[in-house]
């Protein structure tokens, strides 16, 4: 996930969709939408999806009508969770730090 | 217009990628301005990712050829600093037999450029393309080198007879803007003719390895 520059964003957001099972395109933007509150474009969710792929994070499953799902790998898999457990280290030192703000 | 933005995307993406997002853009509903946007700036990088536009044959035979030519770039630096910086021949114009077997080095290194190019991708134009890359890079680095040399020893370069002669001839005001002034020759002599000569030695290098069966698979089809 470090390795995919300004894409690492939008690949994390992926990743957690994709976690929670496969899915096509337009249901990744809708569920990303859901989970994070942001708006994935077209252009950028292939950027990402595109990079993934190679670096064999997800893979791409058979299409179906001209949607194409996705699935997490295991090598995702375990990408996301250091990556999360990262940000969660991150996360619990930041609030506890603003504690003396409260 | 959703087709229009689609064609600004590399071929080879559209290939793989293009049909699930003309449909996600059907899904989506009315383009608007931001998404549309949103795929130009996705176009314009899947065409500066070299992972989407270049097939992995052809990178592998570049990353090859710019192995060859960095290593070839080192030793013909050290080779520099050493004639003009460590055992510098003011007095004499001679460098003896060295620039000759540098040459024949260079040409040796586009050759074998070539056959290991081969061994990863068939097609003469791939090994064209990596002898060529190779002679570039050599050509500008190695001016690179000698304009580092030149700025970082002036002094001792200065020295030379023949750059003295040079500065007087050339009515310039100090050497250092002689000696750069004095490269750019070298720099565009050495990138096109280095590229011209890589390409072609490359070729014939590549000649010299019968294409295995994997060569020929992984070859980009034209077109």
């Amino acid at each position: 996930v470090d390795g995919l520059g300004r894409f690492s964003d939008p690949a994390v957001l992926i990743l957690t969709s994709l976690a929670g099972g496969p899915k096509h395109g337009y249901a990744l933007i809708k569920d990303v939408d859901e989970i994070a509150r942001t708006t994935i474009g077209p252009g950028t969710l292939y950027a990402a999806l595109s990079r993934l792929e190679r670096r064999g994070l997800i893979e791409a499953l058979p299409e179906e009508e001209r949607r194409r799902p996705y699935r997490i790998t295991s090598t995702g898999a375990e990408a996301l969770r250091n990556y999360l457990e990262h940000a969660r280290h991150v996360s619990a030192a930041g609030l506890k730090r603003l504690q003396a703000f409260a | 217009m959703k087709g229009i933005l689609l064609r600004l995307y590399p071929r080879r993406w559209r290939r793989r990628y293009g049909p699930e997002v003309a449909r996600l853009l059907d899904d989506l509903g009315p383009l608007t301005v931001r998404r549309g946007l949103d795929l130009i700036l996705g176009a314009l990088d899947a065409h500066l990712t070299l992972e989407v536009t270049v097939p992995a044959p052809v990178r592998a035979a570049i990353r090859r050829a710019l192995i060859v030519a960095a290593i070839l770039w080192l030793v013909f630096s050290v080779g520099i600093v050493l004639s003009n910086v460590v055992f510098p021949r003011p007095q004499s114009n001679d460098d003896g037999p060295w620039p000759a077997i540098a040459y024949l080095v260079g040409f040796a290194a586009f050759w074998l450029v070539g056959r290991l190019a081969a061994k990863v991708a068939a097609g003469w134009r791939i090994h064209a393309l990596a002898g060529a890359i190779a002679g570039a890079f050599l050509g500008i680095f190695s001016a690179g080198t000698f304009f580092a040399i030149d700025n970082i020893f002036l002094s001792i370069v200065s020295q030379q007879q023949t750059k003295i002669d040079g500065l007087a001839q050339s009515g310039m005001g100090s050497m250092r803007a002689y000696l750069n002034h004095d490269l750019i020759g070298p720099l565009v002599f050495w990138t096109v003719g280095f590229a011209v000569l890589g390409a072609v030695l490359a070729v014939a290098g590549g000649a010299t390895v019968h294409p295995t069966r994997a060569t020929q698979e992984s070859a980009p089809q034209s077109g």
